[in-house]
């Protein structure tokens, strides 16, 4: 089993629910690993889950992609092998990768490691976070089965994001990937990412400047 | 990335003891108790440094179980044991007063297992784009041998020891060109990590240029993570990269045959060396790639090297 995250690129609005409902989320109830000292002075303090905004291409052939980034589960996780005391892991069960925070040394070899930039140092535990995709819902069995996923798949007003197993040919993940030709990021480095993204579809046919004019006339 | 202060120590310093280790046995007569006693003190604050760049330090004593995958594991058994073997040849050579051939000997390997492994730490990072593939090891590990030696013939001609190291400045002098033909590649080599980051595999957006209008907060790079930092300006960089190859080659070598008239210019040449290796560790951190920043950064637009009728290499 490997559980994970798809993101359709053509739903999400950038809208940073997901971003916020983890960092809610992960700061509140018994767990609460996301520091948070001073949220409202210092807002680049650690996020799990961050939206990237890249604009792309050149005017009037511009593109604007919201791209929600946190850690990828990778198959290959070459944040895994790299740490020395074993805090780094992925669980067999599910495909997991978590931190132990009681054995974790912070010597942050583990965040150059990671070809994502998701993980993040806690300066005050002096230990490595990152995203565990909520493995304290997931696995919660007091909770309806609906509610057994991530916080920011919950949350999310577009429905862009679906959880489940990527290992199940069957899942509703696995058809996404499938039909909808699902790409991990940077898959030159070898990780082999289990979050996926559904691309953008085609955009219109390209305009050029010479015909820019035409194009306005015509439309309006 | 931002340079870890720990690290820099770390790695230098070993290095350099790792040098002088290689260098002593491979000399006919023992080295003096006094250079000994150096070359662990340089050792030692080398691995102490090293704790620093723990955050918890009751969690040290689980490190040595990934001895089977990770590198950092092996860095610290290794480094630990060329360190012990300092410290038992200094206690031989203050106590016993002979010290038998075979502790220089055993001590040099230990040096250059640990300064191999110390190197793999870095080179074995697919995600640093400008550390990863085998360079990061010659260049490192050149960088400690040259740096050691030199160190310990300034140091044997100062106190005018039997067999002072500058006969053998032919061989001192070849390494450390070598040195700089190693760094001149890897100069290369971080240039190419720099600019095939591309933004195209890390968004799924085929056409740039890329630019960058929220990273998720408000200011790059997050302050917890070391990996990525500001990029250096392009003059600066050159600025630092002509004062590398100042301190490190050119300087000491020509400080080397004026030690053939002059044999307290040595000692100049090994300053100049030894800051040449900190200005060298610090860019090899400071300038280095991390895959990450294709969500950091602006990415320009490369025009074609075809049609602006450049050669292709």
């Amino acid at each position: 089993m490997q559980l994970t995250i798809i993101t359709d690129l053509n739903k999400c609005v950038g809208c940073k629910s997901c971003q916020v409902s983890c960092k809610e989320h992960n700061t509140t109830g018994v767990m609460g690993p996301v520091p948070d000292m001073d949220p409202y002075r210092d807002p680049d303090g650690m996020w799990w889950n961050r939206i990237v905004t890249m604009e792309s291409g050149e005017y009037p052939n511009t593109s604007v992609l919201y791209l929600p980034k946190a850690c990828m589960h990778c198959y290959d996780a070459p944040c895994v092998p790299v740490c020395p005391t074993g805090s780094s892991f992925k669980r067999e069960d599910n495909g997991v990768v978590l931190v132990d925070y009681d054995t974790c040394v912070g010597c942050q070899l583990c965040l150059w490691a990671c070809p994502y930039g998701v993980r993040e140092f806690d300066e005050n535990a002096g230990v490595v976070k990152k995203c565990t995709m909520c493995i304290d819902r997931i696995e919660d069995e007091t909770l309806l089965p609906e509610q057994r996923q991530p916080a920011c798949v919950q949350s999310c007003p577009t429905h862009a994001r679906t959880f489940g197993d990527l290992d199940d040919p069957e899942s509703e993940v696995s058809r996404l990937v499938a039909e909808r030709q699902g790409f991990g990021l940077l898959p030159e480095l070898g990780a082999r990412p289990a979050v996926h993204y559904l691309p953008r579809r085609p955009s219109p046919s390209p305009v050029v400047p010479e015909t820019l004019s035409d194009l306005l006339e015509e439309r309006y | 990335m931002r340079p870890p202060w720990p690290l820099l120590l770390l790695t230098l310093l070993q290095g350099m003891a790792g040098g002088m280790a290689v260098t002593a046995a491979l000399l006919p007569s023992p080295l003096p108790t006094a250079v000994v006693d150096g070359m662990l003190g340089i050792a030692l604050i080398g691995a102490v440094a090293s704790i620093f760049h723990m955050h918890r330090l009751q969690a040290a004593l689980y490190v040595l179980r990934r001895l089977s995958t990770s590198w950092l594991s092996r860095e610290v058994l290794t480094t630990g044991l060329f360190v012990a073997a300092i410290a038992v040849w200094t206690l031989i050579a203050n106590i016993v007063g002979h010290t038998p051939e075979v502790v220089p000997s055993l001590t040099a390997l230990l040096g250059v297992t640990a300064m191999f492994v110390t190197a793999m730490v870095y080179a074995s990072i697919p995600a640093m784009r400008s550390w990863h593939g085998p360079l990061t090891v010659v260049a490192m590990m050149s960088t400690g041998l040259v740096s050691g030696a030199m160190v310990l013939d300034a140091v044997l001609t100062s106190i005018r020891a039997p067999v002072p190291l500058h006969t053998l400045g032919g061989i001192l002098v070849g390494s450390s060109l070598c040195l700089t033909g190693f760094k001149a590649l890897q100069a290369r080599h971080f240039r190419t990590a720099r600019d095939g980051n591309h933004a195209e595999t890390g968004t799924g957006l085929p056409f740039g240029p890329y630019r960058l209008q929220d990273t998720g907060t408000t200011r790059p790079p997050y302050r917890t993570q070391t990996q990525v930092s500001a990029p250096m300006a392009p003059a600066t960089r050159q600025i630092l990269y002509l004062g590398q190859w100042l301190f490190l080659s050119l300087i000491p070598a020509g400080s080397f045959f004026w030690a053939l008239s002059a044999p307290r210019a040595a000692l100049f040449g090994a300053a100049a060396m030894v800051a040449g290796s900190f200005f060298e560790r610090w860019l090899f951190f400071a300038d280095a790639t991390h895959s990450s920043r294709v969500w950091f950064d602006d990415q320009p637009k490369k025009v074609s090297r075809v049609a602006a009728g450049r050669s292709s290499t």
